[in-house]
């Protein structure tokens, strides 16, 4: 055993955007640029270091709403598309740009990604990535954890607590569902916490989550070895507590290592920079200018002149900061190891979206970190939960606190002038799905899909992923657009339902367009 | 002395809050001293009213937050009556009484209610009456058995609260404090427990420690900076 562990997390979540009703719909790109972006080349990384035989250790988190449009058909056929497209501009930009050197070669590049992406995609998974990830876990490398059913921010549920319990046990039950076994581990959406919530954890037999430093650091009584040791809480869960200094050098967009001027500008996309008729195809259907995922200029500099990127420079620069960010840890386990005399495990969680869509490096950074920690390190090691368990006979019980990784570390993202609105409507419809829930015990079919069609309303409805871009101020119109949607779809399948009188025919149309957890069952409410 | 002036810079950060935005250190200086020119004024003119109008009990009390919310004065059609739904529109009221708190940081709460349309004519009829009776927000210290007064808007419905204090449990009362200083109940809220926003300070015998492994492990941890790390995630998420 060496002096440290490392615990890396990789959170994979975006929020359930599925639009039959619309031929193509703006946000449905998320899903098509993550894929492309970040997921595939995870699966690429992965597969690689499968195929060597490096036993490394991820843990990641794939939210039940992203699983489910990985799983989504019509995304599926979708995502086809929207690659078949880039191909076609790739294709086509290989050509344009054959007598310009600088360009040509990214050109080429991107041609060969698309296609390897699309074969990944199409033939070797068959279009569900779920599957893929599936493989790794049953691998022994990859730890899936799941998260709240559609990221619901838990601490402000605090009034309706059924609303919590129905978010994690969804959640545990689509995750047996898509990965073949009950979840281990959970990542509660945005690290919220609030005192209690363990014990709706472990009633769903969920062994460990993760919360901010606070978290863990201002638990009761004070945890020992800081955030460097999980805590057992009251019902018996562990709880790890996030490494600042870690999130810092990869998160910071001034002094971490993204912004790195070798590395690949995200805000300089064909999309806009082409002549407008040219890229009239690649474009919004409605002719506004949106990223294409084609980018030629690396960051250069603060300014707006930019130079064409060069990949092998880019890729000294990952490797480097792979080095940087391992000795880091290394002089962290090795100081806490040789003065205190105890083992830590140094947590660093981040989006996973972060690799490869915003830092298009990032996979490249974590197959250097992954191969140096294995090879080169003889203080660390890269480690799941499970395994630290099993290493571990005893860990301190103490009470994580109230706590997110949102700005102040507490709910203030998601609860301020743009979004306070919502929590009224949330908590009445919660009441109300509760009160259904115990009154409906015996529903004839019809009744059975209505109330469970409004358990899903309801918990689309609880996405943080809508006050969290009202908060941000952008494409708040959806995220406003979103929730009333899914409060109002809720109100009146409740009043059709008390009222003895459901429409079955829209019933069939919300069941078609907002069609996740198809197995959910709305007693989870009672 | 001291108290009157900490209530009134509370008055002037809950003024501030409302408006719901980040805004910069100097920024904000600013706006403080604009707000507080405009609350001495309205206290000036808030006190010439009171004096015509109220009794001496209520004169007597201690309203550490008594101030007129920034927002304009909500029209009496802000409660309309409860009409059958048309799904187009988020309901404005679930003609339903009720009062909830919601813990956004270690020191601010957020407060909403709503009323039932029974209530709403009992609050109508209890105001023409008693002209001088003020909406009342009495916030509980349950760790003290103490509490303390907001004067509130009813017709806001919702309202940002400095409880001020960590590791407590608080509950809430929305009532109407007639002339005669008497507390009339209209909806009770939930308990929420604010976070300690340092080391507790329970030790486990079983796992005790020295002062400097303590101090360099916690300093490590990042103890006295939660939510820095946080702060930067946010920032490279807006880039």
């Amino acid at each position: 055993m060496k002096k440290g562990s490392l615990l890396m997390v990789l959170h994979a979540h975006l929020p359930f955007v599925r639009h039959p009703e619309h031929e193509d719909f703006l946000e449905e790109r998320w899903l098509y640029e993550a894929i492309t972006d970040t997921y595939i080349p995870l699966i690429h990384l992965y597969d690689q270091l499968l195929a060597e035989r490096i036993p490394f250790r991820i843990t990641m988190s794939i939210t039940p709403t992203l699983a489910s449009m990985l799983q989504d058909e019509l995304l599926q056929t979708r995502y086809l598309k929207h690659i078949n497209r880039l191909i076609e501009l790739a294709e086509k930009e290989v050509d344009r740009t054959k007598n310009d050197p600088a360009f040509h070669g990214l050109a080429q590049m991107y041609r060969r990604k698309f296609y390897k992406i699309r074969e990944t995609f199409e033939r070797a998974y068959g279009r569900d990535l779920t599957q893929a990830f599936r493989k790794f876990q049953d691998a022994g490398c990859l730890e899936i954890m799941t998260c709240a059913a559609t990221h619901g921010y838990l601490p402000l549920m605090l009034p309706v607590q059924a609303s919590v319990r129905a978010q994690i046990a969804t959640a545990c039950a689509h995750y047996e569902k898509v990965f073949g076994r009950r979840p281990s581990g959970i990542w509660l959406p945005e690290c919220g916490y609030y005192p209690g919530y363990d014990k709706i954890l472990h009633e769903q037999g969920i062994r460990y989550f993760f919360v901010d430093a606070h978290g863990v650091l201002y638990a009761d009584p004070r945890p020992k070895h800081g955030i460097y040791a999980p805590i057992r809480t009251p019902a018996g869960v562990y709880a790890f507590g996030r490494d600042i200094e870690s999130s810092k050098q990869v998160w910071s967009a001034a002094e971490g290592y993204p912004g790195d001027y070798n590395y690949r500008e995200y805000y300089r996309d064909i999309g806009f920079d082409l002549d407008y008729e040219y890229i009239r195809p690649y474009i919004h259907p409605d002719g506004f200018r949106i990223n294409t995922g084609i980018k030629y200029y690396r960051i250069t500099n603060k300014t707006n002149h930019k130079e064409s990127y060069q990949p092998d420079k880019a890729l000294r620069s990952a490797s480097g900061h792979a080095g940087n960010f391992m000795f880091n840890r290394e002089k962290q386990v090795e100081h806490l190891c040789d003065k205190f005399g105890f083992s830590p495990v140094v947590v660093a969680p981040y989006d996973a979206e972060l690799f490869g869509h915003w830092w298009y490096e990032g996979p490249d950074f974590l197959n250097f970190l992954i191969r140096k920690v294995i090879f080169d390190s003889p203080s660390l090691e890269l480690i799941t939960a499970p395994e630290y368990f099993g290493q571990k006979s005893r860990l301190q019980p103490s009470d994580p606190s109230y706590s997110s990784w949102g700005y102040k570390g507490y709910s203030e993202v998601w609860l301020e002038g743009s979004n306070d609105w919502i929590y009224r409507h949330l908590h009445h419809a919660s009441a109300q799905m509760q009160e259904l829930a115990r009154d409906f015990t015996h529903p004839n079919e019809i009744q059975r899909r209505a109330l469970n069609q409004a358990a899903r309303e309801l918990l689309l409805a609880e996405s943080s992923d809508w006050a969290f871009i009202m908060k941000t101020g952008t494409m708040v119109a959806y995220a406003v657009y979103r929730t009333r949607e899914h409060i109002l779809r809720f109100l009146r399948l409740h009043d059709e339902l008390r009222q003895g009188k459901i429409d079955a025919s829209r019933l069939s149309e919300i069941e078609r367009q907002d069609n996740l957890f198809p197995d959910i069952h709305y007693r989870i409410y009672a | 002395m001291n108290l009157h002036k900490k209530a009134k810079k509370r008055v002037i950060i809950t003024q501030i809050m409302k408006k719901g935005n980040l805004i910069s250190a100097s920024k904000k200086r600013r706006q403080v001293k604009k707000l507080r020119t405009s609350l001495v004024s309205k206290r000036k003119r808030s006190k010439r009213i009171k004096k015509k109008k109220r009794s001496p009990a209520v004169q007597k009390r201690d309203y550490r937050h008594s101030f007129q919310p920034p927002s304009p004065a909500p029209s009496a059609a802000a409660h309309p009556e409860i009409s059958a739904p048309a799904y187009k529109d988020l309901p404005f009221s679930y003609n339903e009484t009720k009062l909830v708190l919601l813990l956004r940081d270690q020191r601010w709460a957020y407060g909403y209610w709503d009323f039932s349309t029974k209530s709403w004519h009992w609050i109508e009829k209890f105001r023409s009456a008693d002209p001088g009776a003020l909406s009342i927000l009495r916030i509980f210290n349950l760790n003290k058995g103490s509490h303390f007064d907001l004067q509130v808007e009813l017709e806001t419905r919702r309202w940002y609260i400095d409880l001020g204090l960590p590791d407590t449990t608080f509950e809430a009362q929305l009532g109407l404090l007639d002339s005669r200083g008497r507390f009339h109940l209209i909806a009770r809220s939930n308990r929420i427990h604010t976070p300690r926003n340092s080391p507790s300070p329970n030790v486990d015998p079983e796992w005790k420690y020295t002062d400097s492994e303590f101090k360099e492990i916690y300093k490590f941890s990042g103890v006295n900076t939660p939510g820095r790390g946080s702060e930067i995630f946010s920032q490279f998420r807006r880039r």
